[in-house]
């Protein structure tokens, strides 16, 4: 049965000439998993906005939706409500009521669903998600994947047709964006309801899906499985060629493989057809030790405890390197951020020695510490500005550094310069994408000229592009002898573009080597690319090697 | 569901608080008030332990001394004059007395009304808002939700701020106060962006199409009905038996023996104040044993 159909959409929005949707043509059915993806920009949350009439945004508009075969204004506002869900990005802001019930009966109670049949819906939905534990908690109190897995229900309950997802794993950690997605799969083989979605990273939801969306410019250029994505995508849209799941875009180089690989094992699987038994010796990887290091942190010995019960870091050690791209990884709660927090003195160190550029950070005046030798890049960015423009806010920001005008001024351009945020400055800090908020953010504080960056997740919710550009910022950075210091849980990102990696676990630093070294040594806690070719080439960490040793071997 | 007295429907627990309250603001009888005020601290030593008895200390004593001198300081009726203050006033014994049972209904209704706080949960209230007026239980919930998130959005904007090197505690006045304001427009911009958000979900999940209906996980089941069978006979019961119990301290004190039937009316509400205790004990008792 057809849900959605979309005939000859285009849509721009008031006073801009430029179309953000052009002659869209979609056919969605029912019980399908289709996702929608683009780089920032190319009109995917339009396009999904566009099926969801009372949050479609206004603007010149032609071509014709229908919803379950009506036209789209003979669609009562009701119909709409009830039969299309709407999950946005973070749970923390579409969370309206104060606890997990009031939460999950909030749209029932909009519906004016009766008393006893809105017992029997919730009691439904908390058997399904398995809620009762939880049900007089406060939401406050919830992890942020509770939280959207909480929205999530609450929609359901209302018995909706199709489920529209914009982004909904990007505040999320991997763990928990793995079980949100997880669910939503169930949700749509076991009780056939349509998902929608868009998303940032691809690697996970890309197996799971009936269709991928392509949008470009506004235009939908693919429309197909994953599996028959068209290889010359991969070398005509840098979009696709860098977002895909690792295997897929391995395998893409490759024309005689055909259809493409979306998991591990099916990675594995056209690997060994590729290769045959032909596999190019791999060059052992040459652990370069510099031995004269000056180090720009060093911590030995440090503890620390939040809640007098339990200690967050346990004998906590680590050296950082002056210069070099420094990622520390790990699960959640060992300890990563808390260790980054100690070391760039935004919590007290109680126990232990810390010292930054060779000094005890005691020893630092809160002024001299915070700014001009360490700066924090805090997850949420938006905690930084305050200003109408981007402009107006770097301007403040180098304001009281006591330099003259003419001087403030060439340090903002160079700034937005280094940062490539020199077309977006007269934006309001609110307009522009997560990504750009995050270089924009990064431009603010180098402003002060700190010799010690640390940054907390600067690629959560973040496409793969983007992650790109940013990385070869903080390579310039740290060329300049500036030190990079990142909590990630993005292995891709860290294989290919950090010098050091430091696995936290328990509240201590397990190991510190190089990346190559870390990852290729790692049995699961490794990058997909390494995973795929681990059979082959077990060196290999990041997708440019495996192609490379791939290309080698054919050859011989 | 919880168990014992905390278990009851929102409307029975807070007829039962509202009753416990007027009684213990209209009783004048001493004996009706020292028998309120021990009920209340017995149950609230159930609720609370220790922390009851440092709230008696704390809070519950001071309250009542302060209530006893300042009542015998301002108030002048009263014929028995015990002396005459430097500045003129008497100070009567009547005042004195009356002070004393001013203090004992005070301490009694703060004991009460800690076990209502434990009793009685906000969910509770909401609850019972929300039969009158969906729209403010909807508006309080949500507050309730507001809060804490901009406790945290507050948190985390100071950190940032201290993170990136603006404003910290050495400055002068001006520049603190300076970063004080710009943290709080920051504060004010990430609200307003997040309630663009909120609004988005909520419409989605269709807010302002219809008349609301109000959702609740209580029941009001048969314990309920006894419970409140038995709140209106007892204080029907003592309106008419209790009538020997009212005294009066002004201009002269008069507190007169109950009467066997006054006697035994207040025996009756005892148990009625006593009531969540038994439940809770016997309730305790009751499922320990698995």
């Amino acid at each position: 049965m057809v849900e959605f159909l979309i005939k000859n959409l285009s849509f721009s929005y008031p006073g801009s000439e430029k179309y953000a949707l052009k002659n869209i043509d979609l056919t969605i059915n029912s019980g399908e998993f289709i996702v929608i993806s683009g780089k920032s920009g190319s009109g995917k949350s339009t396009l999904l906005r566009m099926l969801k009439p009372e949050l479609s945004p206004k603007g010149k508009i032609s071509g014709e939706i229908y919803f379950f075969g009506k036209e789209k204004d003979s669609l009562s506002l009701y119909e709409s409500a009830e039969k299309i869900g709407y999950i946005l990005q973070n749970p923390e802001y579409q969370t309206v009521t104060h606890t997990v019930q009031t939460e999950l009966s909030f749209g029932l109670e909009n519906l004016g669903i009766e008393s006893d049949a809105m017992r029997l819906r919730i009691a439904e939905i908390s058997a399904y998600f398995s809620l009762e534990k939880i049900m007089d908690k406060k939401v406050s109190e919830l992890s942020g994947g509770q939280k959207q897995l909480l929205c999530l229900a609450g929609i359901l309950a209302m018995h909706p047709k199709a489920v529209i997802f914009d982004e909904p794993t990007s505040q999320l950690d991997p763990m928990a964006a793995e079980t949100f997605l997880q669910t939503v799969n169930k949700l749509c083989r076991e009780n056939g309801i349509t998902v929608i979605i868009s998303e940032h990273r691809l690697e996970n939801i890309i197996p799971l899906s009936d269709r991928l969306i392509v949008l470009d410019k506004g235009k939908i250029i693919s429309d197909s499985h994953p599996k028959m994505l068209s290889p010359a995508l991969f070398r005509e849209n840098d979009f696709i060629n860098s977002s895909m799941p690792a295997p897929m875009r391995i395998l893409s180089h490759f024309s005689e493989i055909s259809p493409l690989p979306l998991t591990v094992s099916e990675g594995r699987a056209a690997l060994g057809r590729l290769l045959g038994n032909k596999t190019a010796a791999t060059e052992k990887t040459k652990i370069t030790d510099r031995k004269t290091e000056e180090y720009a942190v060093e911590a030995s010995g440090v503890w620390f405890s939040y809640d007098k019960k339990r200690y967050v870091l346990n004998d906590f050690s680590m050296k950082i390197p002056k210069g070099c791209f420094y990622a520390l990884l790990g699960a959640n709660a060992a300890g990563k951020t808390t260790a980054i927090s100690l070391m760039s003195g935004l919590l007290p160190l109680k126990t232990g020695k810390i010292r930054i550029l060779g000094q005890d950070i005691k020893k630092y005046k809160t002024s001299e510490l915070f700014g001009k030798t360490v700066a924090v890049l805090p997850q949420k960015c938006e905690s930084l500005f305050s200003c109408n423009t981007l402009e107006e806010e770097l301007k403040n920001a180098v304001s009281t550094s006591g330099l003259s005008k003419e001087e403030q001024r060439r340090r903002v351009a160079e700034t937005a310069e280094l940062t490539e945020i020199t077309e977006l400055l007269s934006r309001h800090p609110y307009d522009i994408s997560g990504g750009e908020m995050q270089r924009a953010a990064l431009a603010l504080i180098l402003l002060k000229k700190p010799q010690i960056i640390f940054m907390d997740e600067p690629t959560k919710g973040t496409d793969a592009l983007f992650k790109k550009k940013y990385a070869s910022i903080i390579k310039n950075l740290c060329d300049s002898g500036i030190t990079v210091i990142a909590v990630s849980h993005d292995t891709e990102f860290c294989a290919e573009y950090s010098d050091r990696c430091a696995f936290i676990f328990d509240g201590r630093c397990i190991t510190d080597t190089e990346p190559k070294r870390f990852f290729s040594e790692n049995f699961f806690y490794t990058t997909v690319s390494n995973k795929t070719a681990r059979d082959f080439f077990p060196a290999a960490v990041t997708e440019r090697e495996v192609v490379e040793l791939c290309e080698k071997s054919l050859l011989c | 569901m919880s168990t014992g007295f905390r278990g009851f429907h929102p409307l029975t627990g807070f007829t039962f608080y509202i009753l416990i309250f007027i009684f213990s603001l209209t009783a004048t009888h001493p004996l009706c008030l020292a028998a309120v005020l021990l009920c209340g601290l017995f149950y609230d030593i159930k609720l609370h332990g220790k922390k009851a008895l440092s709230f008696l200390i704390k809070v519950v004593l001071p309250f009542m001394l302060l209530a006893l001198v300042f009542n015998g300081i301002v108030n002048p009726r009263g014929e028995t004059q015990l002396f005459t203050f430097p500045w003129g006033k008497p100070f009567t014994l009547e005042s004195a007395v009356f002070g004393l049972i001013f203090s004992l209904r005070a301490a009694s209704t703060l004991i009460w009304l800690s076990s209502f706080n434990e009793i009685i949960s906000n969910e509770k209230i909401i609850f019972l808002f929300g039969r009158l007026s969906p729209r403010t239980a909807l508006v309080i919930s949500m507050s309730l939700r507001f809060i804490p998130l901009i406790a945290s959005q507050a948190e985390e904007i100071n950190s940032a701020q201290k993170g990136i090197g603006s404003g910290d505690a050495s400055q002068s006045f001006s520049g603190r106060l300076k970063s004080g304001i710009k943290r709080l427009s920051i504060l004010v911009t990430w609200t307003l962006e997040r309630g663009i958000d909120t609004s988005d979900s909520m419409t989605a999940r269709g807010f302002g199409l219809r008349k609301r209906t109000h959702y609740s996980r209580y029941i009001f089941s048969l314990r309920d009905a006894f419970l409140m069978l038995f709140s209106v006979a007892f204080i029907v019961l003592f309106i008419l038996t209790g009538s020997s119990l009212s005294c009066e301290y002004f201009p002269s004190i008069s507190i007169p023996v109950p009467d066997a039937f006054s006697f035994f009316s207040l025996i009756f509400f005892v148990i009625f104040m006593i009531f969540p205790l038994i439940y809770d004990t016997a309730e305790e008792k009751k499922w320990s044993n698995f």
